[in-house]
């Protein structure tokens, strides 16, 4: 019974044990949480005072599931005369049918009872264990029961409803009675609810607070998958993975208030259902050649909350881009700081560097135009506020000493940022990618400005800097005796000097010198940063490192998405396709869904990839990652009007078709043919990547599956 | 009605142009009530590609904030900015809520020592 079944939809999700029941503590995740809000604690089924047992779950999408349950808890040998099905649709709030089957030659008369509760706890009182402020209510009403909870005007309701069922304070009762082999049938609505002095609230995408949940969502991820370019190619693993990421995907769209209805991609399930100005971006970059339009809401989106103001609370500065925004009660009472909190330094230059790749492939030069007051700002923000110490370079360090973030950029966990020996530098640091995100924001910004905005000085000046940036960048941050770029420079100017995968990101961005290039992608490519599977976060010889610690030496399947497209920026096609070939073979244990992290054990030592103990999933920049894959193996680049194709597939995939791809050529199809023909072993999991094939041969046990 | 709603309104509209509103164009309008008294009174703010406009009157608009001038002086003063409003009902919204985002650029940063006040609630909680 420890197996939990999420369903989902937007940032409304319903997590439960198999049984469909929910039982939380306050500290437990699970419950039906709407805009980072429980709305309900518990919600337990009994048949005649007894709770029931699980025979088998239904995962049947990801916005439903249906439970197959029996009476008695029994353990091994049931002999039930009832059997039970819940299936449970999330929309505005959920949908939940019971039916109840009656297996005996007798009727029965069974008294039905759905306890509810609601604890409204902010989602960040379930990771921490908080104490409420406000006040809670119930009303019993003829056909609904509604729980409420109220601090201030901060009014948040759930209400319950069912057509034949008695209310009472603490759930809803029926008493069926059920003739011999027929069955009965009940409906239930649970709806959330924002209520605001007046009533006044706006929700776009859920509707009102008597609607039901929207019938029309298996026809809405039908046409989600029939836009999306068809992928066909001769390795089904792979197949199955792209389908995967696009269901996944489509699971994570989220629909801000402000958004008119547009979706784009929250950061990850169940917890990071919201904005992220990293992780929104980095998933639309990915997803370009697929769904173009979520890059287009997550630059509307950002754009609108860019910072304007300084405020240390929220570490917000002018021009910056949001990275995190949150509903709850405590964001809302500025426990948090999360309405939006900005403390990102890389947020605001891929903002940038978003907006021009968008451009590039769809030509919506009027969006573009659009945002040419944020984008401009951004750009001022990297050199009036990105860089701290005033020395050229991009560095961070929080405003916000209690809730704020220590590490801004995407390995924010407190120990990533190391020297070679293992101490922690200072404050601020200014890592390295920054740098690498800053330059290409320029150089991108350069172009917009020329091709949109017609402003030739600006072009002019962000190309000077984007020079000088790259010359001071390969100085200063070389380190000569390894051949390789410091992770981050400390507050002296001196040199963090480990070995990591953000070297990989540096050649995504163009700041590399071609004549360094090589030296850079042998170091990706070595032992000690390349496992089999995929580039680790940092390098075995690195004092932190450990294979199993959170950005100190797993993989990272979305890190080594942009490793790889880095890598085919400066020409390395085979390296690309071992990095590709890797991590879609580590998909492949995951049933196509990658999760974010796994170990940074060497492949020939685990075999398959052993997945990080706490990492969420799917998660949007991990969903992403086989479609950046694809686009890297297929060496898909627009230009102008048209899309180049210049394939370099991993060996083992023969054929490769991707048709249908959008952008501003209408519809487009890519191919690829394979360079070397691989025999596969009978029987054998078909993998891409390095594992010998003898060796292979000598452990059957890695083939189950 | 405090006066403070009144400078705020009278200053937006004496700087006709503000380039951070981007190229936001719609019409807000605030209907904001006195606590006290029970009497309200309505702004209606035009945005236009960073040109600023403001009338007092209800006539439609694109989005409609509703809230109390205790509320509408701590926004202005930079003490409160209008998500945090949003969300704990202080504010309600109808209609364009982009709008509400945008019109907030034209509030002023928090006052120094809000920080060390939010601080201190943080320890609280």
């Amino acid at each position: 019974m420890n197996r939990s079944v999420s369903v989902l939809d937007g940032n409304t999700f319903v997590v439960s044990d198999e049984c469909g029941d929910i039982n939380a503590s306050p500290t437990d995740a699970t419950g039906l949480f709407s805009w980072d809000t429980r709305f309900l604690s518990r919600w337990i089924l009994t048949v005649d005072g007894d709770r029931l047992g699980s025979l088998s779950v239904d995962e049947l999408d990801y916005y439903q599931a249906r439970f197959f349950l029996i009476a008695g808890t029994g353990t091994v040998y049931v002999d039930s005369q009832l059997s039970v099905i819940r299936t449970r649709s999330v929309g505005d709030g959920f949908h939940e049918v019971l039916e109840i089957f009656n297996h005996s030659d007798q009727p029965v008369e069974l008294s039905v009872h759905m306890e509810a509760g609601a604890d409204f706890a902010d989602l960040f009182e379930v990771k921490d264990a908080l104490a409420k402020q406000g006040d809670y209510h119930t009303r019993v009403e003829p056909s609904r029961l509604v729980l409420g909870y109220q601090r201030e005007q901060f009014a948040r309701e759930t209400t319950i409803s069912a057509d034949g069922a008695e209310i009472g304070e603490t759930g809803l009762t029926f008493r069926p009675s059920i003739e011999p082999r027929q069955s009965w049938k009940a409906e239930m609505n649970v709806v959330t609810s924002v209520v605001a002095a007046g009533a006044r609230i706006t929700e776009t995408k859920y509707g009102r607070s008597d609607s039901r949940p929207r019938p029309n969502m298996a026809m809405e991820l039908a046409t989600w998958l029939d836009e999306a370019p068809s992928l066909v190619c001769d390795w089904e693993s792979l197949e199955r993975t792209y389908i995967r990421s696009l269901v996944d995907l489509a699971a994570l769209r989220f629909s801000p208030l402000s958004a008119r209805g547009r979706s784009l991609p929250a950061a990850g399930l169940p917890w990071f259902m919201t904005i992220f100005g990293r992780d929104s971006i980095f998933t639309s970059l990915q997803a370009l050649p697929f769904v173009p339009e979520l890059a287009a809401t997550t630059l509307r989106e950002l754009a609108a909350r860019q910072g304007a103001r300084i405020d240390d609370f929220r570490d917000e500065d002018p021009g910056r881009i949001p990275h995190e925004l949150r509903y709850g009660e405590l964001t809302a009472f500025e426990e948090r700081p999360h309405s939006p909190y900005y403390g990102a330094a890389d947020a605001t230059q891929l903002f940038v560097v978003l907006l021009d790749e968008y451009e590039r492939w769809t030509g919506d030069v009027e969006l573009v135009g659009q945002l040419e007051t944020e984008a401009r700002a951004a750009l001022r923000w990297i050199d009036d506020y990105g860089d701290l110490l005033g020395n050229g370079y991009v560095s961070y360090q929080r405003r916000n000493e209690k809730t704020g973030l220590e590490n801004q950029c995407w390995k924010d966990s407190w120990d990533s940022i190391s020297y070679h020996d293992g101490r922690l530098p200072g404050f601020p640091r200014a890592t390295c990618e920054l740098q690498g995100y800053a330059y290409d924001a320029k150089v991108r910004g350069a172009r917009l400005a020329r091709l949109v905005w017609q402003d030739a000085a600006l072009a002019d000046s962000l190309e000077q800097q984007a020079v000088d940036l790259k010359r001071r960048f390969n100085e200063d941050y070389w380190v000569a005796d390894g051949e390789y770029y410091a992770l981050a420079l400390d507050a002296e100017g001196r040199q963090v000097d480990a070995l990591s995968s953000n070297i990989g990101h540096l050649l995504w961005s163009g700041i590399v010198d071609d004549d360094r290039a090589p030296a850079v992608a042998e170091r990706l490519m070595e032992e000690r940063l390349f496992s089999g599977w995929g580039v680790r976060t940092l390098a075995e010889d690195e004092g932190r490192y450990n294979p199993i610690g959170y950005h100190v030496g797993t993989v990272w399947p979305f890190d080594n998405s942009f490793i790889a497209w880095g890598l085919r920026r400066y020409g390395f096609r085979d390296e690309a396709a071992r990095v590709a070939a890797g991590i879609l073979d580590a998909a492949a244990f995951f049933d196509g869904r990658l999760p974010e992290a796994f170990g940074g054990y060497p492949r020939s030592l685990t075999r398959y990839p052993v997945q990080y103990p706490t990492a969420c999933s799917p998660q949007a920049w991990s969903t992403g990652t086989p479609l950046l894959l694809l686009r890297t193996m297929l060496g898909l680049e627009p230009l102008e009007g048209h899309l180049i194709v210049d394939p370099a597939l991993p060996r083992g995939i023969e054929r490769l078709e991707l048709l249908d791809i959008p952008g501003r050529w209408g519809r487009t199809d890519a191919f690829g043919r394979g360079r070397v023909d691989v025999d596969r072993p009978p029987g054998l999991r078909h993998e891409l990547g390095e594992t010998p094939v003898t060796k292979r041969r000598a452990a059957p046990g890695v083939q189950a599956r | 009605m405090a006066d403070v709603t009144r400078e705020f309104f009278e200053q937006i509209a004496r700087k006709q142009y503000d380039e951070r509103l981007g190229s936001m164009r719609g019409t807000v309008r605030f209907d904001i009530t006195d606590d006290r008294t029970g009497s309200g009174e309505s702004w209606w703010v035009t945005l236009d590609r960073g040109a600023i406009s403001v009338a007092e009157g209800a006539d439609r608009a694109d989005c409609i904030l509703e809230t109390d001038n205790r509320t509408f002086e701590r926004l202005v003063d930079g003490t409160l900015t209008a998500t945090t409003a949003l969300l704990r009902g202080s504010v309600t919204a109808e209609g364009a809520v982009d709008l509400l985002l945008y019109f907030q650029r034209l509030l002023p940063s928090p006052p120094p020592h809000l920080h060390d006040q939010l601080h201190a609630a943080q320890e609280r909680a």
